[in-house]
């Protein structure tokens, strides 16, 4: 008697009761009983109609995906990358940008939260004193070492500006594993026109592909 | 000699060796994108070429090329201590057999040329198949002489495995065909085939030899595809973990086994096709056109049958070859004990008892 019929007992307990108000409902779980394998049967012992069935898996996606091909549909699931870019949810965390004021100048008022709150230690910032005196400090530089950062979007949770976002643009492969994204180039991101890019992108993820039916 | 007979020969030879070797390659760019279709990916497709400015990309036919290129600029190198002659000879051990074995296969009916008839087959052996078997068997020293030739107790050891594993498994092959042997009474592919475009069985199917011999091809089929060291039992090169006689192999040399393993596979396919399947021989199709077995026919000239013949070889090659690289890309591989006990206590007395019952239905 192993432990695996005691698992298989409990998981199938589940459903049955209510679950606890705190605690999400578990899966039906059912484990492999190890030490009391099944006994394959006379036709599973013979193994050629289990071939055979196999076969008819791998044949069925091969004859499936190729009638696509054939009729000039996509027969794979998969994203061709540079080509075809993978839509994702609007909640996902890509490339950094600094927010603007209505001037162009940046939102951001360098009082370090983000370079506090990064766990990995990738926002480097030098702090300047501002003209206009109702805004105190304007950051000189803004440093993101974006070969360190993980994406973890806490920067922009610490932020008391909304000076930082994380956009969903995932395209950051570089040539120079040196290059740093610095203020100009987080200030370049433009709102209305990503806006615009990230509709259709938006609109594709809601609603299911036209090839994966 | 001939000197019409000697030119066609001459022909045949380069023509054969131009395809089997071209078909070889091609088979990298069939085993990618196969697998690919089958596990809903897209495959290798990114090798372009650019003609006027325009990229061209030729559903990846290209990679071959490009591996090609890519294994003859590599370092050819061989280890410390490695004995250089049984290094270097070993891959053409491997290549050598494969393209022999390719001499003997009928790849379409024979031809009047010039008032001659010219079998599509560069040597009509009467000794077909065992020269066949013969020559596919010394094969195997590739893989012997290889593993140990390359100073690695690795290699070493995968070369016993493959050593182990062909033996096995080409007693079973040779056993498997020998009910066909008895069947078709000769040993000749060419009337092996002859003699599959023969008389309907119980009056409609075409006299192929699976009808007579399901047992005998379930068994060559299996053992044959042991004999390709490919995946489910490519116990000997074991390439995802444990590694195999070809393990201190690079650049072409390693290209060299690899090109070999596809010829092999070619070469089943057509083995297949040939034994089992009538070769060339199209169901229904006689010297005149078609003759249903209700009794309808339709009259075809000599260009159309030819072409409808040798159309069914290229298409039944292309099946087996197709269902190989689906049982490559479906099948894990077997454990090692598993190996050894379907070769010696499944499949050899499986193709013994085949032989007893064929003999003994043959007798009477």
């Amino acid at each position: 008697m192993g432990h695996g019929h005691d698992h298989d007992a409990h998981g199938h307990g589940g459903h049955g009761h209510a679950p606890a108000a705190s605690q999400p409902p578990r899966p039906d779980w059912k484990f492999l009983d190890l030490e009391n394998p099944t006994e394959l049967g006379f036709w599973e012992k013979l193994y050629l109609p289990e071939i055979v069935k196999g076969l008819a898996i791998t044949g069925g996606h091969f004859f499936r995906n190729m009638a696509k091909w054939v009729t000039g549909k996509k027969g794979a699931v998969t994203y061709q990358y540079p080509e075809e870019v993978r839509p994702v949810s609007p909640r996902s965390r890509g490339k950094h940008v600094l927010m603007q004021r209505e001037d162009g100048s940046p939102r951001c008022v360098a009082c370090y939260m983000c370079a506090q709150a990064c766990p990995a230690e990738c926002i480097h910032i030098v702090a300047g004193e501002h003209p206009d005196p109702a805004v105190e400090k304007y950051p000189v530089r803004f440093d993101i070492d974006v070969s360190r950062c993980i994406f973890c979007g806490m920067c922009e949770e610490a932020c008391p500006k909304d000076a930082i976002r994380l956009t969903t643009d995932y395209h950051l492969a570089l040539y120079d594993r040196r290059k740093i994204y610095d203020k100009e180039f987080l200030l370049t991101w433009n709102q209305q026109q990503a806006a615009a890019d990230e509709m259709p992108k938006l609109a594709s993820f809601a609603k299911p592909e036209g090839d994966k039916k | 000699m001939d000197p019409v007979l000697l030119a066609a020969t001459l022909v045949k030879i380069g023509l054969v060796i131009f395809l089997i070797l071209n078909l070889g390659g091609l088979m990298t760019w069939v085993e990618r994108k196969q697998s690919a279709v089958m596990q809903d990916r897209v495959g290798a497709n990114r090798a372009s070429i650019r003609i006027f400015g325009r990229e061209i990309r030729a559903l990846g036919l290209l990679h071959g090329i490009t591996d090609g290129v890519k294994m003859i600029l590599k370092e050819d190198f061989r280890p410390a201590g490695a004995n250089k002659f049984l290094f270097n000879l070993a891959p053409y051990l491997a290549l050598v057999p494969a393209l022999m074995v390719v001499a003997v296969i009928p790849f379409g009916p024979p031809i009047t040329l010039f008032d001659r008839e010219i079998p599509l087959q560069i040597a009509e052996l009467d000794a077909g198949l065992l020269f066949v078997f013969a020559i596919a068997g010394a094969g195997i020293y590739s893989a012997i002489i290889g593993g140990w030739a390359s100073n690695n107790k690795y290699a070493l050891l995968g070369a016993l495995r493959a050593s182990n594993q062909l033996i096995a498994y080409e007693v079973a092959l040779g056993f498997s065909v020998i009910g066909l042997l008895m069947v078709f009474g000769t040993a000749s592919l060419s009337r092996i085939i002859d003699q599959q475009g023969g008389e309907l069985l119980f009056g409609f199917l075409p006299p192929w030899g699976i009808f007579f011999q399901p047992l005998g091809f379930i068994l060559f089929f299996t053992a044959a595809m042991a004999e390709t060291k490919r995946v489910p039992f490519d116990v000997p090169e074991g390439e995802s973990e444990i590694i195999g006689y070809n393990v201190e192999y690079s650049g072409m040399k390693f290209g060299v086994f690899l090109l070999a393993e596809f010829i092999e596979t070619l070469i089943l396919a057509a083995m297949i096709a040939i034994l089992f399947f009538g070769g060339w021989q199209f169901p229904w199709l006689t010297d005149g056109g078609f003759v249903f077995p209700g009794g309808a026919s339709v009259a075809l000239g000599a260009v159309p049958v030819f072409l409808l013949r040798m159309g069914a070889f290229a298409f039944k090659v292309v099946a087996f070859v197709w269902l190989l690289m689906a049982i490559r890309w479906t099948l894990p591989r077997f454990r090692y004990d598993q190996v050894m006990a379907l070769g010696w206590k499944i499949l050899l007395p499986l193709a013994i008892a085949n032989t007893l019952l064929t003999a003994f239905f043959v007798l009477v």
